[in-house]
């Protein structure tokens, strides 16, 4: 994979860690709004056309930070009776190849916004191809900065490891080629690789990606927020002592929930040929809904009869 | 390593295990008189003058931690207060003797106060980081049931474990250490190998980031066993980075290199053998402190 080196990151840009003022940049940053984004490329389209996803259909915009939502600065706009999403995840919580309305982040803060009647502002701060780490490390800032009230967590599978350099930018790797992140030139991919290989031992990425879950808890439950996590461990049993294991979203993940679609191929696949499409998204949104609804019914009744009162 | 084995093998968790205490790296290089930086040639260039050559034994128990073994009868047994304490090569004592350690003073003051034998399981390895003591942990607190946990965070973020495919751990030292010990590409390959990796992908960054997760994840760990616990860690990135969501009435003030006094007329009381690691008087205070902070914190209707 060959890739230009970008310039290096200007003061302000360098990762801040653990901020409670600042959300760290990600590597795509100051793209603006695009049509065609990584997986989704307009070569994969043309090869192979989307029954029902045009080329016109999908437009990424993201924020001066690079993440695919409005402008963090925006929070401060919001009154009192806004309510927020946040959701974290990979490329399916990403919403790769589909139209933002499509993604199942977008259609539960729907639901929610339905069930309190107030407005949900939906923040996505998920990216393709990144791991727990990136997770962990992302979710304290967030929680700090944009104050939420709902929190969606999409742990990918354990493989993946997120290394960042002294320059500030980062990268991801995984156990097969795919590199999220990478901004740098072929050499230095190569050795990130192969030096990640080295130290990606199985045992090591389970603990990984188990503590980095137990953190995030740690996190959710300092917040105070409304959370639900969709994650498959494999720990020990008695691990499980320490997870809220009836905030995992139930059913299959995401591959899953494909295959409940395979008759329709215009609902299965996202635009890109790879990706969950609109089908399993919207089931997707449907089980995360039912779960928030389930697990925080005071908190969800109390909202809107608050509303309810302001309104009457 | 192969990413096709890697699937295919089937995992022995060894570094996961919840109700065993794992052994200690095979690998650590501690020899029964001398340990790392605290070597026969460092000795030779500069005697100490307090310790001798046969001052100091590393005496390790059947899993290579240094304290006695971990015997079921004295940890199940109430009229035992089990002291536990994980951390570095500080904790480990390169350089002094047992009976000079931080760990063991405190189990003397501590048995003292509340009346009780006191067993004072030393968890603290050479080379340890972050990550040591969060894998340690679980088995920690379902093997020895502590009555006092003391997680002394290393003060150095660079260190780093890493497993191999046969489940053995290796201990990786910063870059930037200025006592970074040579592996030999002939008698350590492997070693070699994976030190190279860490020096590729470290970064104060990474570092950082290890760090404050291994914290969250011990903070969570020992909150959700409600046990009696305190720590110590470096004060990285609390002020100019933002958020530090430490726990600060569980966190000692100071951290153990805080307490030796530079230019003191009994300097050599201050470091160890190696003359790097603290000393006599460092081990004493911060016994002291940590013992003080723990009667301020856990005890009312502890003591005798």
């Amino acid at each position: 994979m060959t890739q230009a080196p970008r310039s290096e990151l200007s003061p302000e840009q360098l990762m801040p860690l653990f901020s409670d003022v600042a959300i760290p940049y990600t590597g795509h940053r100051d793209i603006g709004t695009v049509r065609w984004f990584g997986a989704d490329s307009e070569r994969h389209y043309l090869a192979n056309k989307h029954p029902l996803l045009g080329p016109d259909d999908i437009e990424y915009a993201f924020n001066r930070h690079g993440y695919r939502c409005i402008e963090f600065d925006e929070r401060e706009r919001f009154d009192e009776d806004h309510l927020h999403l946040l959701i974290v995840g990979e490329s399916h919580a990403f919403g790769l190849g589909l139209p933002e309305e499509r993604s199942y982040g977008y259609l539960v803060a729907r639901e929610l916004q339905a069930c309190t009647g107030r407005e949900v502002q939906h923040w996505n701060l998920s990216q393709g191809g990144i791991g727990a780490d990136y997770i962990a490390r992302v979710l304290p800032s967030a929680l700090a900065v944009l104050r939420p009230n709902f929190v969606i967590l999409n742990f990918p599978n354990r493989h993946r490891r997120e290394y960042i350099f002294a320059d500030g930018n980062y990268m991801t790797c995984g156990d097969g080629d795919q590199v999220a992140g990478s901004v740098y030139t072929a050499d230095r991919h190569d050795a990130v690789q192969s030096a990640h290989f080295e130290h990606a031992h199985d045992d090591s990425n389970r603990f990984n990606q188990w503590k980095s879950f137990i953190v995030c808890q740690r996190h959710l439950r300092a917040h105070n927020a409304m959370w639900v996590a969709q994650a498959s461990f494999s720990m020990p049993p008695r691990f499980n002592q320490y997870i809220a294991m009836e905030k995992l979203v139930p059913g299959r993940i995401m591959d899953g929930r494909q295959a409940l679609y395979k008759d329709k191929p215009g609902l299965l696949l996202a635009r890109d040929g790879k990706h969950a499409g609109i089908g399993p998204h919207a089931d997707l949104a449907n089980d995360i809904s039912g779960l928030i609804t389930r697990e925080y019914a005071l908190e969800i009744r109390r909202l809107a009869e608050k509303q309810a009162q302001r309104a009457g | 390593m192969s990413r096709s084995a890697e699937n295919t093998r089937p995992s022995k968790v060894y570094g996961l295990r919840h109700n065993t205490i794992p052994h200690a790296p095979r690998r650590l290089p501690i020899a029964k008189r001398w340990c790392l930086t605290d070597s026969r040639k460092a000795y030779r260039r500069r005697p100490h003058p307090l310790f001798g050559k046969r001052s100091i034994y590393y005496a390790t128990n059947r899993l290579g931690y240094r304290c006695p073994g971990f015997d079921k009868d004295i940890v199940d047994d109430p009229a035992w207060f089990n002291l536990v304490v994980v951390g570095g090569s500080e904790t480990f004592g390169v350089g002094l003797p047992l009976t000079d350690l931080y760990v063991n003073l405190l189990a003397a003051r501590l048995e003292h106060y509340t009346g009780k034998k006191v067993a004072a399981w030393n968890l603290g390895l050479p080379m340890a980081s972050s990550s040591h003591l969060a894998r340690m942990l679980q088995p920690v607190i379902t093997r020895l049931a502590p009555d006092f946990l003391f997680l002394n965070f290393p003060e150095q973020l660079g260190y780093r474990e890493y497993f191999n495919d046969d489940d053995e751990i290796f201990f990786c030292e910063p870059g930037g250490a200025e006592h970074r010990r040579k592996i030999s590409r002939f008698w350590d390959p492997e070693g070699l190998r994976v030190d190279r990796a860490h020096l590729g992908l470290e970064s104060e960054f990474n570092n950082t980031v290890n760090f404050y997760n291994n914290y969250y994840y011990c903070e969570y760990l020992c909150e959700h066993h409600a046990i009696d616990w305190l720590y110590s860690a470096p004060d990285i990135g609390s002020n100019d980075s933002g958020a530090n969501g430490f726990l600060k009435g569980k966190r000692l003030e100071k951290v153990i290199s805080q307490f030796i006094a530079a230019g003191d007329d009994a300097g050599h009381l201050h470091l160890a053998r190696d003359f790097i690691h603290p000393g006599v008087i460092p081990h004493q205070r911060y016994a002291d402190a940590i013992f003080d902070r723990y009667v301020a914190q856990y005890g009312a209707g502890r003591a005798e």
